[in-house]
């Protein structure tokens, strides 16, 4: 075969394609230089991601990175977009000029299955082995020359996670004659008329004759099962001469797709029996740990520590650096009071601006923290191992342990959450997913709880073992809720079976602290960036809100607040939270929240802050947690008891309260009904649930 | 500074964060994602729009 030459002047395009799990995103991050989370479960790279990679001579070069797929044969809506890109059926991306296929070079003989479909392809292909070390200490040697020979293309061990690999990789790729794969196999005689046919017809339909053939092999594996959004359709010929032949086959008898795929099983067998040499070895270390980790009884328990380990974390860490934001907010702000004169401009910067933006800005310690143990545990590739044990669990209510990934996700937002659940073959399981994944306390609510738990018992300091015990009830009642929604969905408006998951679980890694103090240091800046953004202005407008229309002077701040434009929208809403134990002034922090949920904290601090003028508490910015516990209602009654507090917690809980998740849920499911139906049957719930509490809470007597 | 101009003033810093959420949520439109503080999505897609 003749090799294939770029065209001059324009840049190449590479697509990198791999199984899960592979370290993809590793190489990509260190082809390209950007930066990604680098996770041990399926569905971190949902998106197509596109960089640029330089050649030894200093040209660029696009590289594309394609979603984890195991096969070309789609099974989900993810491997169907690694499909389209490579066979050219999406005009949103260019067709890439070569493909570089990394795989797991301890698992060679199952990652070629997706390197064998892609050398039909007819495109140049570099081949990365990838995660060398963990193969040699598995025990495997691998003949990288022979594997070479055998496949007709170059073959580059690596280990991305240190580099290693990565000059001959970018030796490869700045290759101007890189060659076509020499490998051929045997196609089955009896599927043989039908792949000629179908080569003929999609040639005709302007496809390069490899490609064809590739395509015609893939439509009688997968049957075009999977179809997303984007991709061209096959033409009308085309999708003639398959059923033509699917029906003689079924008339027949022959269960083609399992021949097709046996036939290419065969040969790489045979490959993978020359080249890989395996001397037999004891249990490894991931082995002998997972004997525990995954125990029926032991790793349930397990897991239980770990979530209690990292809840106290977040609790006793961050103590001295809230306490250090803390003082130098209030500072901040008295100094601003003490410089400038009264006026509306000076109220606008304390009780807008400082009071809400610092309220916020308080809890970054502990989101830091919970985003450090997150990016830990992801590290050490035990996040794989929770969701194993989770399947037990998701299986009872009608789901696979694969939608656990998307929820686990949800913990710190369920945006990525959602997103991840490209990756769920099942239609109607990932409908169940995305309607379910909110449920999951997300870090947004994080402040909401902690303002709460600070609020909510009387004196200076609330028991540690009383936060972690709260905590961990708040995230189990997101938890619990989502698996019964699952449940009563998956009998109910999406009822279907239960779909089985094979899922792998990577060799455990020692943590990279690099990577994960990197991304807690991303997490930071977006999070600050935000806050001096979105939280700032939307600070600023409360205050607006608040503060006008003005009241004849001399008329006291409570009345002021309670006429003006945010005290009428919380007093028409008044009716509606009142039997929840709420207040008008609650209410404008729960409309408020649905630009996010943190944003309860800053208006409630801009609210109370308001509300306290004049009244000789605010000399300086007031903290929260005592302006919250001086609040009353207008009979003199506390607003804020325990019982309000933990009710206030439940309603977080179950409320859906994010337009960001929403507008992303509308994107995902591509309808407005499923969006609207989730935002009545979550704040439905929450409504429902924090009745009950806060009624029978009363009735006991608290 | 006279209360006069404190409150053009402070009117003023309003009208531009209420327009600023405005332009977000247009934006956002297209590219939805990103109003929560924890959300990394926003910054993908600006890392992706720079590269090209």
């Amino acid at each position: 075969m003749a090799p294939s030459h770029p065209v001059p002047g324009a840049p190449r395009v590479f697509a990198l394609v791999g199984n899960p799990n592979c370290g993809k995103s590793t190489l990509f991050n260190a082809l390209t230089g950007l930066k990604q989370k680098v996770g041990n479960y399926p569905g971190v790279t949902v998106e197509k991601k596109i960089g640029t990679a330089y050649s030894q001579h200093g040209q660029a070069m696009t590289v594309i990175d394609m979603p984890g797929a195991y096969s070309l044969a789609a099974r989900s809506p993810d491997e169907a977009v690694t499909r389209d890109v490579l066979l050219g059926r999406r005009s949103d991306t260019p067709m890439p000029d070569r493909i570089i296929c990394i795989v797991d070079a301890s698992n060679l003989e199952r990652s070629l299955y997706l390197v064998h479909q892609i050398l039909d392809l007819g495109r140049p292909v570099i081949l990365v082995l990838n995660m060398m070390d963990i193969a040699a200490k598995s025990g495997f040697t691998l003949r990288t020359a022979r594997l070479e020979k055998e496949l007709g293309i170059p073959v580059i061990p690596c280990e991305a996670v240190n580099g290693k690999g990565l000059i001959d990789l970018r030796l490869a790729m700045s290759r101007p004659d890189l060659p076509l794969s020499r490998h051929a196999w045997n196609i089955p005689a009896a599927i043989a008329p039908a792949v000629a046919e179908l080569q003929a017809s999609l040639a005709s339909d302007e496809k390069p004759p490899l490609s064809a053939r590739a395509e015609a092999l893939l439509l009688l594996t997968d049957q075009d099962a999977v179809r997303v959004s984007g991709s061209t359709p096959l033409s009308e010929r085309t999708s003639a001469i398959l059923k033509g032949w699917q029906r003689r086959w079924e008339g027949e008898g022959t269960d083609w797709a399992a021949i097709l795929v046996q036939a290419r099983y065969d040969a790489i067998g045979r490959i993978a029996g020359e080249v890989v040499q395996r001397v037999p070895a004891g249990p490894s270390a991931t082995e002998r740990i997972d004997m525990l980790v995954t125990h029926p009884l032991w790793g349930w328990i397990i897991l239980g520590a770990v979530m209690t380990l990292v809840f106290l974390g977040i609790f006793t860490l961050a103590e001295y650096p809230m306490d250090w934001i803390d003082h130098r907010v209030a500072g901040f702000g008295g100094w601003v009071r003490s410089v400038l004169p009264a006026g509306d401009l000076r109220n606008l910067l304390t009780d807008g601006a400082i009071a809400g933006v610092g309220s916020i800005l308080v809890f970054l310690p502990q989101i830091l923290i919970l985003f450090f143990f997150i990016g830990l545990l992801e590290s050490t590739g035990y996040m794989a191992r929770a969701a194993f044990i989770m399947d037990r669990l998701m299986s009872r209510v009608g789901l696979n342990g694969r939608s656990f990934i998307p929820m686990l996700s949800s913990y710190a937002c369920a945006i990525p959450g959602i997103m991840a659940t490209r990756t769920i073959e099942d239609a109607k399981d990932r409908l169940v997913t995305i309607l379910v994944a909110p449920l999951m306390s997300c870090s947004a609510r994080l402040p909401v709880y902690l303002l709460m738990m600070a609020a909510l018992v009387p004196g200076d300091r609330v028991p540690l073992m009383t936060k972690v015990g709260l905590m961990m009830l708040m995230y189990g009642l997101g938890t619990g809720g989502a698996f019964g929604f699952a449940w009563l969905f998956k009998r109910t408006l999406l009822k279907g079976a239960p779909s089985m998951m094979i899922m792998e679980l990577p060799p455990y890694h020692l943590p990279r602290l690099r990577d994960v103090v990197f991304q807690m240091a991303e997490r930071a800046w977006v999070f600050v960036r935000n806050a001096g953004t979105v939280i700032l202005a939307i600070s600023i407008v409360l205050w607006f809100l608040s503060a006008y229309p003005r009241s004849p002077q001399g008329a006291p701040p409570q009345e002021q607040l309670a006429h003006s434009f945010a005290g009428d929208a919380g007093r028409a809403m008044e009716p509606l939270i009142k039997p929840l134990g709420f207040d008008w002034r609650v209410g404008i922090g729960l409309i408020s929240s649905f630009a996010a949920r943190e944003v309860f904290v800053s208006s409630t601090a801009v609210v109370f802050s308001v509300d306290n003028i004049g009244e000789g508490k605010a000399m300086n910015v007031a903290p929260l947690r005592t302006a919250l516990r001086d609040a009353r209602w207008p009979d003199g009654r506390t607003l804020f008891t325990p019982l309000v507090c933990l009710c206030l917690m439940i309603y977080y809980v179950f409320a859906m309260q994010c337009m960001s998740t929403v507008a992303v849920v509308r994107r995902e499911t591509n309808s407005l009904r499923w969006p609207l139906f989730q935002i009545v049957y979550m704040t439905g719930t929450a409504w429902v649930v924090t009745f009950i509490v806060y009624q029978a809470g009363r009735a006991l007597g608290f | 500074m006279s209360p006069t101009l404190q409150t053009a003033a402070a009117l003023a810093i309003v009208a531009i964060a209420l327009g600023g959420l405005i332009w977000r949520a247009v934006a956002s439109r297209r590219h939805p994602g990103g109003g929560c503080s924890s959300c990394p999505t926003d910054r993908f897609k600006e890392e992706l729009k720079k590269r090209g």
